[in-house]
Formats: structure tokens, sequence, C-alpha cells
């Protein structure tokens, strides 16, 4: 019964309110029109310029991709590169360079892509590591051209255990000359402080 | 009091159902009120679809820049949605602009006796003759609206019978829009200021987190005095 009331007090009131509800309808209809005409204007001007007016505003680009970054962080997709594969005594590592080689400065379209002939091709982004399609690398067709790698050479290497290893490959890999000239190199030099005193320091 | 004394069974009877029509009417437009305002609101959902990623993103973190975004939004949705009932009435007033020209521009749609779409419609208009609508015992109640017009069907009001129908299917499309514009306005505006509310009745600063560690210190002994600062 309360709730029939309270209808009915709405009722009054509507009716009441009425013209001024008509009035504020009119004017919008009136002043939408205007704003209508401009718009269809602009629009023809943008589409002779070449532009759409009605295509993706920058802040949707944007929060599109930060969706896509989360929905992949979400996946739990790890982010670092993957590790050399081990089969029994031997490591096979494809493509070192791309192992090794030093991150330049972050930008989305860089991508790294690690090759193993028997897996499928991996794609490596800021947020995280992706399987290519599922595919053996041999199978797709186009790898992005954006890729760095593709323009470093791919080295296929076996090694062996480090304690099959002889010296020379050991000392190869692991320059340990070259750390002694460095270890040299600290001990010859003082790092006391004198005014007077001129040349290396 | 005396008023209804006089009244005889038959007006009471009749005053009781006038007056359950009126409440009715109040009753049936109420309804329709909070019917309009319920599709308000479904309307106005709009927005929270086109503001959604961008707020969740963080893409937007104030609310200026949120009514900025989404007023733009609302402007080209209206665009997109109102461009049909606006080619619709184009289409009938160019219509209306042909007849005007073969008929030398004399053609009045609104003549109901033989060009206007008033031939169709029954029409009611003060004539200044009055008349008795309703009687309540010794009470009458008069008026001087009669009614002038039955509908007829006329050949050479054709022009308005093809010009209105468009016209009037246009302008509720277009009215439709702008009320979902409307609709949109105030839903931009309400949550321009419940998203970004910072709210303190929530907040208790004795289980904030960042209040923890100082919570969490052990009071002072001899060997906690240490500090660094001594070992200077």
């Amino acid at each position: 019964m309360a709730k029939f009331f309270k209808t009915f007090a709405n009722g009054i009131l509507y009716i009441i309110m009425l013209p001024f509800l008509v009035a504020i309808l009119a004017l919008s209809a009136v002043v939408s029109l205007v704003a209508f005409i401009f718009i269809g204007l602009k629009a023809i001007i943008l589409f002779f310029k070449g532009e759409n007016m009605f295509g993706e505003l920058p802040e949707d680009v944007e929060a599109k991709t930060r969706l896509e970054a989360m929905v992949r962080a979400a996946q739990g997709q790890p982010s670092q590169p993957q590790q050399p594969i081990s089969q029994g005594n031997t490591i096979i590592i494809q493509n070192l360079n791309a192992v090794i080689a030093p991150r330049k400065e972050k930008k989305e379209s860089d991508a790294f892509f690690f090759e193993n002939e028997d897996l499928s091709a991996i794609e490596e982004t800021l947020s995280g590591v992706n399987l290519l399609e599922g595919k053996p690398i041999s199978q797709i067709e186009q790898i992005e051209e954006t890729s760095i790698i593709d323009a470093l050479p791919i080295k296929e290497e076996t090694i062996e255990p480090m304690s099959e290893v002889n010296t020379e490959n050991k000392s190869r890999f692991l320059k340990v000359e070259r750390v002694e000239e460095s270890k040299k190199e600290i001990e010859d030099l003082d790092i006391t402080y004198d005014r007077n005193r001129k040349g290396r320091r | 009091m005396n008023l209804l004394i006089k009244f005889t069974e038959n007006d009471k009877r009749l005053a009781i159902a006038v007056l359950l029509v009126l409440i009715l009417v109040f009753v049936l437009v109420g309804y329709i009120g909070m019917l309009i305002i319920r599709v308000m609101k479904w309307q106005g959902k709009k927005v929270d679809d086109m503001m959604h990623d961008v707020t969740v993103t963080q893409v937007i973190n104030e609310p200026k820049a949120f009514r900025r975004l989404a007023y733009k939004k609302s402007w080209r949705e209206f665009f997109k949605k109102g461009w049909i009932p606006v080619v619709i009435l184009l289409v009938a007033f160019i219509i209306l602009f042909i007849c005007e020209s073969l008929h030398d521009f004399t053609y009045d749609i609104f003549n109901h006796e033989t060009t206007g779409f008033g031939t169709l419609l029954f029409i009611w208009r003060d004539t200044g003759e009055k008349r008795v609508f309703l009687e309540l015992g010794t009470l009458e109640m008069t008026t001087t609206i009669n009614l002038i017009h039955s509908p007829t069907f006329k050949v050479e009001a054709i022009w308005s019978y093809v010009f209105v129908p468009i016209f009037l299917t246009g302008a509720i499309w277009y009215l439709v829009a702008v009320q979902c514009l409307i609709s949109r306005a105030i839903r931009i505006e309400k949550l321009s200021r419940s998203v970004y509310d910072k709210s303190m009745d929530d907040v208790k600063m004795t289980k904030s987190p960042f209040n923890q560690s100082s919570l969490a210190t052990p009071p002072a002994t001899e060997k906690n005095d240490e500090s660094p600062v001594k070992e200077k």
C-alpha cells in the first residue's frame, strides 16, 4: 500500500514537473542538433585529410596495451630467457649470441627469438616469453622483421661438461688470463690521495 | 458537506468513479515516470562500458580527465546513433519540399479539412458554444471545447500522409538519442564523483599496514639502545 501511495505521489510530482522536463528535452535537442552539425562537419574535414575521427582514442590504445600486459602477467608467463637444454652429458646452446647478448634500450618493438630445431619457436618480449603458434621454427615462414636476432649469425655449438673440458677450452670460456691481468692492474693502482702528486691514481 | 447531502446515491457513485479514475491516472503517470528513469539508467550504463578499461588500467586518474574523455566518447556515440534519424528527418523535409514546389508553396499540412494529416484525426476546438459534459446532481460541469472534425480520408492530403509518419519516426528516434545523451551525461557526473571518491569511512590507522612497523617495534632495551649514530 505504501508503495502504491509512493507511486501516486510520484505521479503528481511528474505531472507538475512535466513542463520543465519537456523544456529541458527540447533545449537539449536543439543544442545537440547544433553539436551534431559541428561534429559532422569536423568528421567530413578530417575524412578528406585522411584521418578517421571515430577511430580508437590514444587512451583506449594505452588501456588495451596495459590490459594485455596484465593478462600475460596473470597467466604467469616467465620473463627470463629460456635456459640451455641439457641432454645427457651434452649441453646444447643454440644461438649462443642470443643468450649472452646484452639487452639494448627497452622498446616494445624489441623481441628476441630463440631457435631450437626440435622445439617450438619462442618469442621473448618485455612482458614474457611466448610460444609462436606452438610450431617448430622450421614451419614458421616469416619471422618478425624487427627482431635484432635476425642480424646476428646463428651459431650451433656443442659444449662438453666442464670436468671433461681441457685447459685450453676452459681458459677460452672463462677468460682466466684476462681476469689475472685485471687483478694485476688493480694491485698496481695507488688509491692514496696526495695533492702534489701527478699521474695515475 | 451540504453539497454531498444534496447528491443522490447515483451521483455519489459517479463522484467516486471520477476520483478513482484520477488516482489511476496519477499512478499510471508515476509508473511511466519510473519506467523512463529505469530506461535512462540502462542507457547510462553505456558509460561504464566505454570507460571501464581506461579506468581500471589507470590510464585516467582524476575526475576532470574522466569527464573530458567520457563526454568526448558520449558525443561520438550520439553522432553514431543520431545520424540515422537525422537522415530520416532530411528525407521527410525533402518530400515536403517537393510537395510544396509542386503546389506553388500553397500546400498546407496543418489544414484538417482538405490537405493536412489532421483529416485522419478527431479534432476538438474552443468554439465558444457551452455544453454540459458532466452532471453531478444539481451541479453541472460545462465546457466550450467541442468536436469539430471526425476522421476522413482525403486524396489531396496524400503528401501529408507520407510526410508526417516519416517525420514523426525521425523526430522520436532523434529524441530518444537525445535522451540517451542526457542519461550518459548524468551517469558521467555521478561516476566522476564516485569512482575517485576518497572516503575515510573505512580507514583505521591502527590497522594500517604502514603503521605495523611502529606498532611491532619492541620496547627499548640496553642492547637496542646501541643505535648506528652512537657507533660514529
